[in-house]
């Protein structure tokens, strides 16, 4: 579905990703893994074709139209819009006619009671999920997610988690950054393990308490390996 | 809907809806008060307070523009000061010196260095004191060849023995009706409010446009830059939404301007540059919120721009500058003749 062969990428002379490959099948879902400053966010952009890579090719093959959604790190919204304009507005512009989708994605989100409600009035783990309800509103066939759960309460993690896993066992892939083991746990098949700019290792997830080559992680790595076990 | 997020800021409709109406505004007061001020102050200066002095400014009437303020001493630091066009100081007993046919240097006329009129009011109290004077002479001269005659009497109808003749005469025609302007006139007196139409226009424009900035450093960009076209969209609709409101805003201030000025409406065929400015505005602000992702450079390149597009205006408008090609990569020159 998409592969990268060899992927550098070079800002003002920095070197941020150093030989990438990797491929990403239909229905899998990665969590690319690492401490800040690692390059994931870079990565996560050269694959959904936000960013072109200094060195290497990225080959896709999709069937869609529109088979990207992106969730940026940042609420992604505009302000003055209500949830409803949101939602409209982002259906008009992919063209999604598919009401019964973004019917069931309103329910699953819980989003029915603040749809006409400006998302500036919104707590943070509700704008959370508009971010999200928007980024996928045209059913795409691979879903980028950059630190979407940063903030969200309970509650609101769990809508977003019970959605993507629903849509996850459709078939729709996955890709995600996150810091939050609960959330690798329950959304993860594969994690990617990056680390200055260097692929270190991919994980099976049901491997991940198995790991063997913890020992040969960075320190900072090593310690967010820890955290999973407190 | 997504034009609701363009004017979201309460600011936006403050400058969409109360500028016009200031500007209009702004400029039926300014013209209304430069009508209104359009005198000539004149001193007729009377140390005697003499009947006769009354009496020729009776005779004089209203000249407009001037406005004849009767005084008893000069106004030197009025006079010195620019504030009194002209001063034109009577002799004592003036009407037995014209009687006396001693007609030279009754008046005393002091101007400032800077007058331009008062020649015509002199022109006219010349033409009034002449009666007098001819008028004077003629009785003069009648009992001074006939020692029965009555002087007053002679003095009352002297014109009929005695009227000035002119040396030479200039053919003269005077229109009555409609004063013709031709065109040139018409966009000079209005290209002062099409420059403040434009600046208000470049102010609005890059105000809408910041939402752009807005939403690049918020990564919506990012998120539509994934769905075909979905950009080229927002910005085709935000280009249509401004040079529409600009238009229409453009339209209706320039009439009104120009209603107030000359009692009709603003000629289409001008209105055509204006809104091609538009166009071209709308066109470059959208560009500079492609070029310049921050807020501050945005609006520093906007400012240079506003600004050095107004001191080119203004220096070609009072003749410092020659028009060159280049002064029109500045949208205001287009707006001059």
């Amino acid at each position: 579905m998409l592969s990268l062969e060899n992927i550098s990428f070079r800002k003002r002379n920095e070197l941020i990703l150093q030989q990438f490959s990797g491929t990403v099948e239909r229905g899998n879902s990665i969590t690319i893994f690492g401490p800040n400053g690692a390059g994931k966010s870079t990565l996560m952009q050269i694959m959904a074709g936000l960013l072109k890579p200094t060195k290497g090719k990225r080959k896709t093959s999709f069937v869609r139209k529109n088979p990207i959604g992106y969730v940026p790190q940042q609420l992604a919204l505009f302000d003055g819009l209500t949830v409803k304009d949101h939602l409209r507005f982002y259906q008009k512009l992919t063209k999604q006619r598919d009401e019964a989708f973004v019917q069931e994605m309103i329910d699953v989100l819980n989003l029915n009671e603040i749809m006409n409600k400006r998302v500036e009035k919104l707590s943070g783990g509700m704008k959370r999920k508009v971010n999200l309800a928007v980024g996928i509103i045209h059913q795409p066939e691979i879903i980028f997610l950059d630190e979407a759960f940063v903030g969200v309460d309970l509650a609101a993690k769990f809508d977003m988690l019970n959605w993507l896993k629903q849509l996850n066992e459709r078939g729709t892939t996955i890709v995600f950054i996150t810091h939050d083991w609960h959330v690798i746990h329950a959304l993860a098949k594969e994690m990617w393990l990056l680390d200055e700019g260097v692929f270190i290792d991919h994980i099976q997830m049901d491997e991940i308490d198995t790991f063997k080559n913890k020992n040969k992680l960075s320190i900072p790595l090593q310690k967010m390996f820890d955290a999973n076990r407190t | 809907m997504i034009i609701r997020a363009f004017i979201k800021r309460r600011f936006t409709f403050i400058l969409l809806l109360v500028v016009p109406i200031l500007i209009i505004l702004s400029f039926y007061y300014l013209i209304k008060s430069t009508a209104d001020d359009l005198e000539v102050p004149i001193v007729f200066v009377d140390s005697a307070d003499q009947p006769f002095v009354h009496e020729l400014i009776e005779e004089l009437g209203a000249v407009e523009p001037f406005r004849i303020e009767l005084e008893k001493e000069v106004p030197w630091d009025q006079l010195m000061r620019g504030e009194i066009e002209a001063v034109f100081h009577f002799k004592e007993d003036i009407l037995n010196q014209i009687h006396d046919g001693d007609s030279n240097e009754l008046i005393t006329w002091y101007r400032h260095e800077q007058s331009l009129f008062d020649g015509l009011i002199k022109e006219k109290l010349a033409s009034t004191m002449v009666n007098y004077i001819v008028r004077a002479e003629a009785a003069n001269v009648i009992t001074y060849y006939d020692e029965f005659s009555d002087w007053e009497e002679a003095y009352m109808y002297g014109l009929r023995y005695l009227g000035p003749e002119p040396i030479f005469q200039m053919r003269f025609q005077s229109y009555e009706g409609s004063v013709a302007q031709d065109d040139s006139s018409i966009i000079a007196d209005l290209s002062f409010p099409r420059l403040i139409v434009w600046l208000y226009v470049i102010i609005l424009f890059s105000l809408l446009a910041q939402t752009f900035i807005t939403w690049h450093k918020e990564d919506i960009f990012k998120r539509l830059k994934l769905i075909p076209y979905s950009i080229f969209s927002l910005q085709l609709t935000w280009l249509i939404f401004v040079i529409s409101v600009g238009t229409i805003l453009a339209f209706i201030i320039l009439n009104a301007i120009h209603f107030n000025l000359n009692d009709s409406f603003y000629d289409p065929s001008l209105f055509i540059m204006d809104v091609l400015a538009i166009i071209v505005t709308a066109i470059l602000v959208l560009l500079g919120t492609k070029i310049f992702y921050r807020k501050q450079s945005f609006i520093a390149f906007v400012l240079t721009y506003t600004i050095s597009s107004i001191i080119i205006f203004l220096l070609i408008d009072i003749g410092l500058l020659n028009e060159k090609w280049w002064m029109y990569s500045f949208i205001p020159t287009w707006l001059l003749s």
